[in-house]
């Protein structure tokens, strides 16, 4: 299980705007940011942004203020999961040489979604 | 072929804009040139103001008389920067204000030119919303969007900032666009839930000791009525925040006053002992209540109707949380109670309250030889301007003062800056309410310290023949924050005195308006029946004591059973 919430935001990009508000949301209510993984989906410019946020007293409130904010579509909390990290070598390949210059790259794994968006809740639970 | 800036003016003359508020700068210019032929013709009103913070409080004062989104305009760079003020007044305070920002050329944004400001960077957290358009075709679909993400949902203000050189463009053809089209944005929905509504119902009717806090959302739904009829098919005692003053006519037997950190005392007590609270549009703000856990130790019932659905998971539980617009809500509550019908009496509630108003009264309503009381200069001023008068309030002890004593008549005929406390409001919003409704008296309740931050505008209302009437509450001092270190700060008063400058009468005759110093009752009253009979701009300067307190006030951080009426000074 991981420490923090595991969080994917769903929004649409006019410019990078977009991710300086969701980030401002956080910061307003000192909610720190462990990680963030962010890629246009299509070219409507749909944006996806998957991120683990520090447990804390106002996360619950920066989801709810984040999937009422302007340009996000809904915010979904992924639920019972844990976050396998990968590391690459710049060659894309995976690599544990700790020699080789790496990036990173935390994935989500989860089995159920609680989605806020504008009001509206819902939950998914992906193995039932 | 239309240039940008005609499309912006269309665009603005398409969502019915007739006035707008601004300063013209080399950005925003070929604007100002687009409408030029529309002023002459009198389709659209100018009001060239004195700095652009008054130009967001005008345009705010505006849509809260109205009940429509306030237009402003500002060049880019420092008339940009010099709106943030205004536009998070608007936007803590839920008003839909739409700002049009002229900006740089194109080829130069990002590269410190002259006059540039960031201006989607500044307003992104000062405002609901700011867009920064591209090119000439985003103007007709993103003006109408501004308008629709201003006044739906919670309202508030939305930033509009356009490249010059888009406003001097050219296009053939125009699509004016029949429906907004905002990606990622919804309007809250109202959600009718008939189990959650009979529950509201239920406890509304079982109470022992219910009441209803309307707040600024009751007035934005226009649920006056409804809140009314609430009270009074079950006997319910009505309070409200500070801004929610403005939703309830305050000479309703029901009716308590604002409740809170400097609210009526009797309205605070009388909510901590009810039973059941239905609290219509208000956040649950650390004004209204200065302790959430105050208020779960009541082990009270809460029924919360509000527009943003988050609202209710904000502070603590809500029992049954309601979403969506006040009216419709209200609507089916009545319903479902008329069905329950009325089980309880609550005439010995009634009857509580009844002593709790009579209880605090001894503490409001002193006379002091050779001195104006602010009670009884709001009573003088109640009963020289009709009932359906505009009051608008700077910030500071004449606006706590106007909290507890100013009994509002008509909805929609309060406003002051509640959420952001933004002294200055005062003046340019009582300009902006008059020209929403230049059928109404307006008058500007205000400090001397609050009063002259803004001042500079007197010159547009007399220029532009806006005749409002600013009262000054002069006591030379920062009356707040001189009260606050005189009483909770071991008197250690520092920084807050003012000299005799300005001579206010011959302040307001210099920019060309009435000026009255008026030292008695009388005198006020005369001052301001001779300011609506002249019909010009008029500011009546009325002397304070320093040592005035706004009673009641709670110690920094208190709570509300903490309340402190009388002068602890006096008591020592």
């Amino acid at each position: 299980m991981t420490q923090g919430r595991l969080l994917r935001v769903t929004g649409y990009y006019r410019d990078p705007g977009f991710l300086e508000r969701v980030m401002g949301t956080l910061r307003k209510l000192w909610v720190d940011v462990e990680w963030i993984n962010a890629r246009k989906v299509n070219e409507d410019g749909l944006y996806e942004i998957y991120m683990e946020v520090k447990e804390g007293k106002n996360t619950n409130l920066a989801i709810l203020n984040l999937s009422k904010m302007v340009d996000v579509e809904k915010v979904e909390v992924l639920e019972e999961g844990k976050v396998v990290s990968y590391s690459f070598n710049n060659k894309g390949e995976i690599s544990d040489n700790p020699d080789e210059e790496k990036m990173i790259v935390y994935v989500p794994v989860y089995s159920k979604i609680t989605g806020y968006s504008w009001g509206e809740s819902y939950s998914k639970d992906l193995h039932g | 072929m239309p240039s940008g800036a005609r499309l912006v003016v269309d665009s603005l003359k398409r969502e019915g804009v007739k006035v707008i508020f601004g300063i013209p700068g080399l950005t925003n210019m070929p604007i100002y040139d687009a409408f030029l032929e529309d002023l002459q013709n009198g389709e659209l009103r100018h009001v060239l103001m004195r700095h652009e913070q008054a130009a967001v409080h005008a345009a705010d004062g505006f849509a809260r008389a109205s009940g429509r989104p306030g237009v402003c305009t500002a060049t880019s760079g420092p008339g940009a920067t010099n709106l943030v003020t205004g536009m998070v007044t608007a936007y803590w305070d839920s008003s839909p204000v739409v700002a049009l920002t002229g900006q740089v050329v194109r080829p130069v944004i990002g590269k410190m030119a002259f006059q540039e400001a960031d201006t989607p960077g500044i307003f992104a957290n000062a405002a609901k919303y700011v867009v920064q358009l591209k090119n000439i075709y985003e103007i007709p679909i993103w003006i109408k969007n501004a308008f629709y993400i201003a006044s739906t949902g919670r309202p508030g203000p939305v930033v509009v900032d356009i490249p010059r050189d888009i406003q001097l463009e050219k296009i053939e053809d125009v699509k004016w666009p029949e429906r907004p089209d905002v990606k990622g944005y919804r309007p809250f929905k109202t959600v009718i839930d008939p189990v959650k509504i009979k529950k509201a119902a239920e406890i509304l009717v079982e109470a022992e000791k219910p009441i209803i806090l309307a707040g600024t959302g009751a007035v934005w739904s226009n649920a006056t009525p409804e809140i009314l009829e609430l009270s009074e098919i079950l006997a319910i005692p009505m309070v409200s925040t500070l801004p929610g003053k403005s939703a309830i006519p305050h000479d309703h037997p029901l009716f308590l006053g604002a409740m809170g950190y400097y609210g009526r005392a009797e309205a605070s007590m009388a909510a901590l002992e009810s039973d059941a609270m239905l609290v219509v549009g208000a956040r649950l703000s650390d004004r209204t209540f200065t302790s959430y856990d105050e208020m779960i130790e009541t082990r009270k019932k809460f029924i919360m109707i509000n527009i943003d659905p988050t609202d209710s998971e904000r502070a603590f539980k809500i029992d049954v949380p309601l979403y969506g617009d006040a009216k419709i809500l209200l609507r089916e509550i009545i319903k479902a109670v008329r069905e329950l019908g009325r089980k309880r009496d609550n005439s010995a509630w009634v009857k509580r309250v009844k002593e709790l108003r009579d209880y605090y009264a001894q503490f409001y309503y002193h006379e002091e030889d050779g001195k104006l009381k602010p009670w009884k200069i709001l009573k003088t001023i109640r009963n020289s301007i009709p009932r359906d008068s505009i009051v608008t309030t700077g910030v500071g002890q004449h606006q706590m003062w106007s909290e507890v004593f100013w009994e509002v008549l008509e909805p929609r005929t309060f406003l002051s800056s509640t959420g952001m406390g933004t002294m200055g409001f005062g003046l340019p919003a009582a300009m902006g309410a008059k020209m929403a409704r230049p059928d109404k008296v307006v008058v500007d309740l205000d400090g001397d310290g609050s009063f002259l931050m803004t001042a500079n505008n007197l010159a547009t209302a007399v220029d532009e023949h806006i005749p409002i009437i600013s009262v000054i509450f002069d006591n030379r001092t920062l009356g707040l924050v001189r009260q606050v270190q005189d009483l909770f700060q071991s008197r250690r008063v520092v920084g807050v005195d003012y000299g005799p400058s300005p001579d206010f009468v011959k302040f307001a005759e210099a920019f060309g308006a009435l000026g009255f110093n008026a030292t008695s009752y009388d005198e006020i009253e005369r001052s301001i029946k001779t300011a609506i009979k002249e019909n010009i701009p008029a500011v009546i300067r009325v002397p304070i004591d320093k040592e005035e307190l706004a009673l009641p006030t709670l110690p920094p951080g208190g709570k509300l059973k903490q309340v402190i009426v009388r002068d602890p000074r006096k008591a020592t």
